[in-house]
């Protein structure tokens, strides 16, 4: 089951080197914009690797300032990482790494 | 499948304490890039940089491992191709040890309690040719340590702890990488030593988000990056001595700022340090480093924090300076002084403010005590605020007869007694600061760096047992540091 867009936005930021807030609960069809508040690079990688391939930015195009936003249509928990700052280590988040739920 | 393992990470997730509950078994991810280049010829002899006000000995770095420490010792490449599966394949307490060669490798470790040494600081070389992210990436292992090795061209960081309770790292290079040299983060109970670190456009070596930090960094030289150290929202017995800190833009930059937790920067003792020719125009620099260039100790917003005994010279701006750092886009309001003291982790669940504006970060509080300044060229001593300089609390003593913005310092703020004079006298134009156009930075990945010198080598590599980083830091007494000479040319 996936939503349209809503047009309600929730921000992420990447600072060095925590995602705040860690964990957002948001409801279908809300975009959700990270943005780069740090001084260091980042990126926002999912862990799941399919969804890797539908949403995500990478360190080229998220440097300090920059934004990036994705609507979440399809509810869900969705896991992500910045790769040089974190990772799931035996299923735990270690490190700069953020969670969304997504709503119906 | 899929949304089996991803309910799984998400409820791991949500349990998860970020800084200390790793298990021992390997990460699932592997990011690490794993080809391991030819061995090289281990060297016979080592020679050492010179570290003023170090004792240093040439120590002669072992080529045989007989006898071998004991205990479970994992060799490489002679059992394991690479580092990193080793490093997987260790249990907690063991001993890694890695003969002379390079490696292309970005080693993720998440095993607690192990040692990671090189049989060869100058020839043990972790290679990350400019792709690769961290030399040495410890993720929530507790108790790790990694030692006698060199980390080069890695896109981020050469040897990097994030979220640990205890680390060490010891007889360490660390020279041109893209972020810090040696970093630790978000970690508490550590020890750097011997390190040298080079080629950084931010620090070289730095630690910072922990509140009490519990660590000393010791017996380091850093040169040729941005920031010779700095650490961001870091302190609570966090030491910096008998260190050199030199070619750098600015030299020891403790500094507070909410684009990381944990703030403010405080109860930081420098002590006991050269600090020298911090004005390097030629190296990679992130934006504070050029903000801060020419200056050789300078807490930008910190506070609490304790300068002492250190000989800092030929810096074009300060020698000590205590200035505000100015946050045009902050992520959150000034903390209330009754909250400096708070530690890092009930910091963390504070909720956040985001203002309309920039804030201003004023260094306050801060002890600057028996310090020998010369040539600094602007003043050894600089205090300034674009308020009122005379209600920071800052206080200055028995820094012989150092020039100073305001002028007379110490009549003005001594420690431990009721100054005395006209703060407006000699007060130094901060907001002219901002304004000031600096040398740009230049790309990490070709700065024009020293060659690379062979560096002291831990003692008995080969076959010191293996000792991980359950019992760090070193206890130190202050009191025995001595304003350290000046280096020999």
């Amino acid at each position: 089951m996936t939503a349209a867009a809503n047009g309600k936005t929730t921000t992420i930021r990447a600072i060095d080197n925590n995602f705040v807030a860690q964990n957002v609960t948001v409801q279908a069809g809300t975009n959700v914009q990270w943005s780069n508040r740090g001084r260091n690079d980042h990126d926002v990688v999912p862990v799941d690797a399919t969804g890797a391939a539908a949403w995500g930015v990478s360190l080229k195009d998220f440097q300090p300032g920059a934004t990036y936003s994705h609507v979440f249509t399809t509810p869900g928990s969705y896991v992500y990482i910045c790769t040089i700052h974190g990772s799931i280590v035996n299923g735990k988040g270690v490190g700069m790494v953020g969670l969304i739920t997504v709503t119906t | 499948m899929k949304r089996y393992l991803i309910a799984l990470l998400a409820v791991g997730f949500a349990l998860a304490s970020c800084s200390s509950d790793a298990k021992s078994s390997p990460a699932s991810e592997g990011s690490a890039a794993t080809v391991v280049a030819t061995s090289v010829a281990a060297s016979t002899t080592a020679a050492t940089t010179t570290m003023p006000g170090v004792s240093t000995t040439s120590v002669a770095p072992a080529t045989t491992v007989r006898p071998g420490p004991v205990g479970d010792v994992l060799n490489v490449p002679a059992d394991y191709p690479t580092i990193q599966k080793a490093v997987d394949s260790a249990k907690p307490g063991a001993l890694i040890l890695i003969s002379p060669g390079t490696y292309h490798e970005a080693v993720n470790v998440t095993t607690d309690n192990l040692t990671i040494r090189g049989l060869d600081r100058n020839t043990v070389i972790l290679d990350g040719q400019l792709k690769l992210d961290n030399g040495v990436r410890v993720l929530g292992a507790k108790g790790v340590t990694v030692e006698n090795m060199t980390a080069t061209n890695y896109t981020s960081n050469g040897f990097f702890w994030t979220g640990v309770t205890g680390y060490h790292g010891s007889y360490l290079t660390a020279y041109r990488t893209g972020d810090y040299g040696v970093y630790a983060f978000d970690s508490s109970k550590g020890q750097l030593d011997h390190v040298y670190a080079a080629g950084s456009p931010d620090a070289g070596v730095y630690i910072g988000e922990c509140f009490p930090c519990d660590a000393v960094i010791d017996r380091i030289v850093s040169e040729h990056n941005g920031l010779g150290y700095s650490g961001t929202n870091s302190g609570g017995n966090l030491l910096v001595i008998n260190s050199v800190f030199r070619f750098n833009r600015a030299g020891i930059v403790p500094n507070s700022g909410s684009y990381e937790l944990c703030y403010p920067e405080r109860q930081t003792t420098i002590v006991g340090n050269v600090v020298y020719s911090n004005n390097q125009a030629d190296t990679p620099a992130i934006d504070v480093a050029l903000l801060a260039m020419g200056n050789g100790i300078i807490p930008a917003g910190g506070v609490l924090n304790v300068i002492e005994r250190n000989r800092v010279y030929d810096h074009d701006k300060g020698g000590i300076s205590l200035v505000p750092f100015l946050e045009n886009d902050p992520n959150d309001a000034l903390p209330d002084p009754s909250t400096w003291t708070t530690s890092c982790a009930e910091s963390k669940t504070r909720p956040v403010t985001e203002p309309a504006g920039p804030i201003l970060w004023d260094s306050q509080q801060n002890r600057v005590i028996g310090n020998v300044l010369e040539n600094n060229r602007v003043a050894d001593i600089l205090v300034a605020s674009l308020g009122d300089v005379s209600t920071l609390g800052n206080c200055f003593a028995d820094n012989g007869a150092a020039s100073s913005f305001p002028k007379n310092i110490e009549k003005l703020a001594p420690c431990d007694a009721k100054g005395s004079g006209d703060w407006n006298d000699g007060k130094y134009d901060i907001a002219s600061w901002l304004s000031e156009v600096h040398p740009p930075s230049v790309d990490w990945q070709t700065a024009t760096l020293p060659p690379l010198q062979p560096q002291e080598q831990m003692p008995d590599a080969a076959t010191a047992p293996a000792h991980p980083a359950t019992n760090v830091p070193e206890v130190v007494n202050l009191d025995d540091i001595k304003v350290p000479d000046k280096p020999v040319s």
